[in-house]
């Protein structure tokens, strides 16, 4: 009897582990530094944006009918009850401030943390309200991932109190899982987007029926046109079906991303204008995608050439 | 849950397993020394990623922020109208206004999605008249643009064949009643 289990259990053991070698080799590949300080950049600077246009509507939340709440799944388990009068509009000068500071790169992993935690909260509470819409989610998630990792340690302003490496010459590198987070968690969405279109409705969704309908629905002015044109309804249907189920492509062939990257941003543009859906808080980490070396590599050429080109010049 | 394909339940109930199972393989690999920041963030990674494929693949919304995403899914028959909330008042001042679905959340839409139930069902629908007519006149702080009556239609839009859009409106309510 000890005699047969003990040699499967070794082999199935190494199974497990090879698994969590190649999950973790893809996972912590090494990317540039200044990556994470373009993520930081993103992040921040669209929790600013959100800031300035949307965080209003929480802070009306304050004075809407308790009757219109109807807590998530999440703030049911945690007990959290309709925002308290008084808190949205106190909380945000602090989120203003820690976003600034975060952009910046100046306590970066607290800034990320608390305002993923107050971002959540605040996007949890408008979805009790109302409904669960699907472009939000992925910003609160990005500032999360900056409280673990070094987010301030790139692209960031010098404080007195920071010490940085000396530089070596070579460009700084870090476990790359920040990054890829975003790329894969993009990825999923879009294809999980195709999917429930094909698990609801299957491949008569490619009719363009639906597409009329929800225009007619959204009421813009130029959805009640394309609503008119049942080929094109049909044509752009198609299209964003096979965009959608085929995004993750991209993660296995990066190369696919100069068609799929500008095409998720013309998409969203299009939905904006068309069915006034935005998605304002996550087509900007779209830019995930973009290798930040080749680009670092020309502003350094072009700051390089104008230092030159000055006194030159002065001369 | 009955649309969604017995090997998309199959492969969510796999990946939820996975999910719970994670934290105790992450207890072996402490176990043989491997580096705690590691196992933490490669056990993390793996849970959130088995628990959005679980939410995506079984479509579910509530469990926000690890979602399906069925936004604009369902299949709609060309020839299905789509009900839209109107909303119309006459402020204390006595001008008549309309009340655009965007002015009490960001979305127009969600307003008309938590209403319309409550709208649609004559019992509940004075209940509804009123609470609604109470938060406008509570996010106005001015008398004068404070709602003195409130009235709610449903606008059927549906489109033709042809490409037409053909509107039909049904007055629905009227707060106070009488105040059509």
């Amino acid at each position: 009897m000890t005699a047969s289990v003990s040699p499967a259990a070794p082999a199935r053991s190494g199974l497990l582990a090879r698994w969590w070698i190649t999950w973790d080799r893809w996972w912590l590949a090494p990317l540039p530094l200044a990556s994470l300080g373009v993520l930081r950049i993103l992040a921040f600077g669209t929790l600013l944006w959100y800031l300035a246009s949307e965080y209003a509507w929480l802070i009306r939340l304050e004075t809407v009918d308790r009757w219109f709440y109807r807590p998530i799944l999440i703030f049911q388990l945690l007990g959290v009850g309709p925002i308290p009068a008084g808190l949205a509009t106190g909380l945000r000068p602090l989120l203003v401030a820690c976003a600034i500071l975060g952009l910046l790169g100046i306590l970066a992993r607290c800034c990320g943390a608390l305002c993923g935690l107050a971002y959540l909260y605040a996007i949890g509470q408008v979805y009790s309200f109302t409904n669960v819409h699907h472009g939000d989610g992925l910003l609160g998630l990005v500032l999360l991932v900056l409280a673990f990792c070094p987010a301030g340690a790139a692209l960031a302003m010098p404080v007195p109190w920071h010490r940085r490496p000396a530089n070596q010459g070579s460009e700084p590198l870090y476990p790359g899982w920040p990054i890829r987070f975003v790329r894969v968690q993009i990825a999923l969405v879009y294809f999980l987007a195709g999917y429930a279109k094909l698990a609801l409705a299957g491949p008569v969704w490619l009719d363009g029926a639906s597409l009329q309908h929800y225009l007619i629905l959204r009421g813009q002015p130029v959805g009640y046109w394309l609503a008119a044109q049942p080929l094109l309804c049909a044509g752009l249907s198609a299209l964003t079906f096979a965009w959608e189920l085929s995004f993750p492509v991209v993660v296995l062939w990066p190369r696919l991303r100069w068609v799929y990257v500008p095409a998720a941003v013309v998409f969203h543009l299009v939905s904006q204008y068309v069915l006034g859906v935005g998605f304002m808080y996550f087509w900007p980490f779209l830019l995930a995608y973009v290798d930040v070396d080749p680009l670092l590599a020309w502003c350094r050429t072009a700051v390089r050439r104008l230092v030159k080109w000055r006194p030159a010049s002065v001369s | 849950m009955d649309l969604i394909p017995p090997p998309a339940i199959a492969l969510a109930g796999l990946a939820f397993g996975a999910a719970l199972a994670t934290p105790v393989a992450a207890i072996g690999r402490l176990r043989r020394r491997e580096r705690p920041s590691r196992v933490a963030v490669s056990t993390g990674l793996f849970v959130f990623f088995a628990l959005q494929l679980t939410a995506g693949l079984l479509l579910l919304d509530t469990t926000w922020p690890l979602t399906g995403y069925p936004m604009y899914a369902m299949h709609v028959p060309r020839e299905a109208a789509v009900e839209v909330l109107l909303l119309e008042g006459t402020t204390r001042a006595g001008q008549r206004i309309d009340i655009p679905g965007g002015s009490l959340f960001a979305d127009p839409l969600d307003l008309q999605a938590r209403l319309l139930p409550a709208l649609n069902d004559p019992t509940e629908r004075p209940a509804a008249a009123e609470r609604l007519f109470r938060d406008y006149n509570r996010a106005h702080a001015d008398p004068a643009t404070q709602l003195a009556s409130l009235r709610g239609a449903i606008e059927h839009r549906s489109i033709t064949a042809d490409g037409q859009v053909v509107r039909v409106v049904e007055p629905v309510f009227a707060y106070p009643a009488g105040t059509e």
